[in-house]
């Protein structure tokens, strides 16, 4: 007896929930829904072990990042010290996205605090899609700039208590 | 004692080797041949006898009776012959084996300068082609010209017997021949010289072109070392023709000669039986006889070539190799108890080559056990002076001492007992990791009488040196990765098993996030569709995962298990939701990484994709049907994100799965081992014995973390030295080229550490590898700080505080010299290194 599995209830893919994951990022927002497909498409879902870095201090960081579970420290190690968790990323952080537009080196450490999972958009991928659509640097850019000054905002209006520390590293943004 | 042995082999004469061959086999030879000469000579009497004597008197019996000698003097004359050819045989691959024991033996003795300027592929062409001419030689350096002289005096004494004036005149030919002949051959002399070189130089640009072919890929520098081989192989071309033309010009006035034989016997042999001075019998055996005369004239003439031919090449390779050693092999100097290992340099001068001063009056002087740092700038010298002191390099000036022994003039021996030699590209062998471990300690073997032999390291002695170079991870990796062959498994099997349950015991909630485990009643998201309906390692290629949709069997399995139409439908799915959202996105495989769909079948994808909107799946031509089922074969849903695996489709396969066992066991129950926690699967790697089950990603963490939890185990149930032995057994490949770079250099500090030197010498041995590796083995070193003497050439300077001594050097000088201490406050040169040029 043959059964059609398409009358059943669909379960939803990851690639749906990426998708939905991604339109909301600020740097992302905004592309079209053909550009965001591909982001979807070429995103990749990770599963970190405690203590495994995603990027390490001085090293390349060629991705940009949205926790889905778990924690991610950010580390700073000073010259003659050991490094410092300098704040932690909770689930829903979306960082790393001025990566994709430069070559940028991390002035952070990430580590996994526990188990987590994230989503991850490497710089190739994005070069790959950027050929295809060649506008949404432009876009992107904007959209960056226009988080930095939120950001900004967001600072100067809340007193030095209530910042939060993990948000502080601009170039994680 | 013949001299000749112990005059070095680029010495010997070629016909040295004919002295030197079997002298009880030349001997039988040159007995046979003279019998092979009289039963050749034999026919031609019975010939004439036949026709002066049984024809005239019409006697049979005479005639069976001549007939009968004739028939066993030629078939003696045969087998004879085969003997010779045997006996030849013999000689000559016995004298070919030997000279290429003794040449290849004094080719590894050469000076390492000689394989500056000699290349590989010549080394391999003069051993195996050119020599081997001069072995025919050798074989057939008695037995040929002497059968053949023989022959040809016995044939010619025959004529004389029947006709002294005939003889004279038909014999007149050859004496011009041998005038003639050899001017031609010198023609061909000078092209097979020709021919000897342009062989060498292909053998060596092909082999320069594979053992560069990484860069050959690495530049894409295909034509540009297909135009250097050409123009050499066109070349070669031509030197061949003229040397083949030449040959046969040699053959062809041979032959010229010889046919004119027959015109003089028949005008003057024709003319004396007219006038009656001979009789008709005696013509024709005359004519018999002179035709016999061509055989063994040919034979000395191909012999005079090979003769040639064997003589020019073999001196071409002797001269090639003409060099004298440089240091004695074996033997003591003075110093009977072992070294100490104190090491004194004395104005130490090293000139390759006129102009060239590669050390310039260095001097240094280290006590036994003190370790020693060489620094300075690329091309200071450092190096050199390492291998000055290791005696690779011969010193042109002054002298290093070892104990006050001088370097210079220790035999190897004592160096090879004395001295452990790291280089910075290490060569690793053919043969297993165990071979390329003991291979250091095996030469020292052959240097140790009797009464100095050591056992064979243990199995514990080779795991300390793989820990103290971090390369015994690796080996655990090898032997965990290596599928046991059938005679290794019995009673390791079960112990497997165990380890299996007590690995998901212990491991399984730790690692849940991350591990998979196979479980009959569980699906694997890790796996395709096709592994999780087969839940089993293949055995044969129809039932390789890749190619189910191929096999008509599994085809009509679908078919009646009611998968089909579920799969055709995944399939035609999972097209739509990869064409809507790639659309028309160029070639490029990275786009198709979260897809089944791979990019070179994405416009064929992209028609059924089309035709999908017009009708639905399964009313599809067979052969897109086909092409849907492959796709969801391949579909791995922790993978291939573009669509989610339905509940129903995941019971369906589940429930498959037994229907499959049993189909597959009532069709073919060789085709695959089923997963079952209680069985070993012998196609399948230890680890995954072990493991039994699929990572849940790719990641170096993960996989570090399972190794983690594996070697636990392996520890607790004693089995970690068993998996250590069978890494051990791994294959390096050729030149270790299975190994990677860090890996080769571990394995060659490895198994100097394993022999234990008194001077331990490390020329930027651990140039390969990453800063954690390099400091373990110098943590490692350091504790033999009054033990061992370690020279060591480096260039992490933050290395230094564990040394004795630092010589800093420039120009092939000693610029700096101290304490590491010392030389920081010096502020000098050591100090522009570690922080950079003064501005």
């Amino acid at each position: 007896m043959e059964k059609n599995i398409s009358q059943e209830p669909q379960k939803q893919s990851d690639f749906k929930q990426d998708f939905d994951v991604l339109r909301r990022t600020y740097l992302l927002s905004n592309l079209s829904t053909d550009c965001l497909k591909l982001f979807a498409m070429l995103s990749k879902r990770v599963v970190m072990v405690d203590d495994e870095t995603l990027t390490d201090q001085g090293e390349v960081l060629d991705k940009a990042f949205y926790l889905i579970s778990g924690l991610l420290e950010v580390l700073y190690q000073g010259e003659n010290s050991s490094p410092e968790v300098i704040g932690v990323f909770e689930p829903g952080t979306f960082g790393g996205g001025a990566s994709l537009l430069a070559r940028m080196q991390s002035n952070f450490s990430l580590r996994a605090q526990g188990s987590c999972q994230l989503i991850t958009i490497g710089r190739l991928e994005f070069e790959k899609i950027e050929r295809k659509f060649p506008e949404i640097r432009q876009q992107m850019v904007a959209n960056l700039v226009q988080e930095l000054v939120r950001k900004d905002r967001e600072m100067m209006v809340n007193d030095n208590e209530s910042v939060d520390f993990a948000s502080l590293p601009v170039s994680l943004i | 004692m013949d001299n000749t042995i112990e005059t070095p082999i680029v010495k010997r004469t070629l016909f040295s080797w004919v002295r030197t061959s079997s002298l009880p086999l030349q001997l039988l030879l040159l007995g046979i041949i003279v019998v092979l000469v009289f039963l050749r000579v034999l026919p031609l009497e019975m010939q004439k006898r036949i026709i002066n004597d049984v024809l005239a008197q019409k006697n049979i019996n005479l005639l069976i009776y001549y007939c009968l000698i004739y028939l066993s003097a030629v078939l003696g004359a045969s087998l004879l012959k085969f003997l010779i050819n045997w006996l030849q045989t013999l000689i000559g691959q016995k004298a070919m084996t030997d000279m290429r024991r003794q040449l290849y033996s004094h080719i590894l003795r050469l000076p390492l300068s000689v394989f500056r300027t000699v290349q590989t592929g010549s080394v391999s062409a003069s051993l195996i082609t050119e020599l081997a001419p001069s072995a025919s030689f050798v074989g057939m350096a008695v037995a040929v010209p002497v059968m053949n002289v023989l022959t040809l005096l016995a044939f010619a004494a025959y004529l004389f017997w029947l006709n002294p004036l005939l003889a004279v005149i038909t014999l007149s030919i050859y004496p011009i021949a041998l005038f003639v002949i050899p001017l031609v051959q010198k023609g061909v002399n000078r092209a097979n010289k020709e021919r000897v070189d342009g062989t060498r130089r292909v053998a060596d640009q092909i082999t320069e072109s594979v053992s560069g072919v990484n860069e050959v890929h690495a530049h894409g520098s295909f034509l540009t070392e297909e135009r250097k081989y050409n123009r050499l192989v066109d070349h070669l071309f031509r030197v061949r023709v003229r040397w083949t033309l030449y040959r046969y010009g040699v053959k062809v006035l041979n032959n010229l000669f010889v046919s004119l034989g027959p015109v003089i016997v028949f005008i003057l042999g024709g003319y004396l039986m007219i006038i009656g001075e001979i009789e008709l019998g005696a013509i024709v055996a005359f004519l018999s006889a002179q035709e016999k005369l061509f055989d063994p004239w040919k034979e000395l003439i191909d012999f005079y070539q090979v003769y040639q031919d064997a003589s020019i090449r073999y001196k071409k390779s002797m001269q090639m190799f003409d060099y004298e050693p440089e240091f004695e092999l074996t033997g003591k100097f003075a110093q009977a108890d072992p070294f100490s290992g104190a090491i004194a340099v004395k104005d130490l001068e090293f000139s390759p080559s006129e102009n060239v001063i590669l050390l310039d009056k260095v001097s240094l002087e280290i006590e036994a056990g003190e370790h020693l740092a060489l620094v300075g700038f690329s091309g200071s010298g450092k190096s050199t002076l390492a291998k000055c002191i290791g005696q690779l390099y011969p010193y042109t000036g002054g002298e290093v001492l070892i104990d006050e022994a001088p370097v210079a003039v220790l035999p190897k021996e004592q160096i090879v007992k004395t001295v452990g030699f790291i280089s910075q590209s290490p060569f690793i062998y053919t043969g297993t990791i165990n071979d390329n471990l003991l291979y250091t300690w095996r030469a020292l073997g052959d240097y140790l009488g009797p009464d100095e032999q050591t056992p064979e390291p243990d199995l514990d002695d080779k795991i300390e040196v793989l820990q103290q170079t971090g390369l015994f991870v690796d080996v655990l990796r090898f032997g965990l990765n290596s599928v046991l062959p059938e005679g290794q498994r019995d009673g390791f099997a079960q112990k497997i098993l165990n380890l299996r349950k007590s690995f998901q015991q212990n491991f399984s909630n730790e690692l849940s996030e991350y591990v998979e485990f196979y479980h009959e009643d569980r699906y694997l998201y890790h796996s395709p569709i096709g592994e999780n309906l087969v839940f089993g390692s293949p055995l044969k290629s129809e039932f390789d995962y890749h190619n189910l949709y191929k096999n008509p069997g599994f085809l009509g399995f679908l078919e009646r298990s009611g998968l089909r139409f579920p799969l055709v439908e995944t399939g035609a799915e999972i097209i739509r939701q990869t064409v809507d959202i790639l659309g028309d996105v160029p070639d490029d495989e990275l786009f198709f990484t979260n897809t089944p769909i791979r990019s070179f079948e994405y416009e064929e994808c992209k028609r059924i994709g089309s035709s999908l909107e017009q009708s639905s799946a399964i009313e599809l031509p067979e052969g897109d049907i086909g092409r849907l089922i492959e796709i969801s074969l391949r579909f791995v849903p922790a993978v291939h994100k573009i669509m989610a695996l339905q509940p129903l489709l995941e019971q369906m396969i589940l429930s498959g799965r037994s229907t499959f066992k049993k189909w597959c066991q009532d069709h073919n129950p060789d085709g695959v081992t089923f997963y079952d926690s209680q069985k070993y699967i012998s196609s399948q790697s230890v680890l995954n014995n072990i493991f039994f089950g699929n990572l849940a990603m790719n990641s170096q963490a993960i996989e570090e973390r399972v190794n983690q939890c594996i070697v636990f185990l392996l520890i607790e149930e004693d089995l970690l030295e068993s998996v250590a032995r069978i890494g051990m057994d791994f294959h390096v490949g050729n030149n270790g080229d299975r190994l990677s770079g860090g890996q080769q250099q571990k394995l060659a500090i490895a198994r100097v550490f394993l022999k234990k030197p008194t001077i331990l010498i490390m020329d930027e041995a651990t140039s390969a590898l990453d800063n954690k590796s390099q400091a373990r083995i110098q943590g490692v070193v350091e504790k033999w700080r009054g033990q061992r003497t370690v020279i060591s050439v480096i260039h992490r300077l933050d290395l230094l505080s564990s040394f004795d001594k630092v010589a800093v050097m420039k120009a092939g000088k000693i610029v700096e010299w101290g304490t590491p201490a010392e030389l920081k406050k010096q502020k000098g040169l050591l100090y522009e290194l570690i922080h950079g040029k003064k501005h």
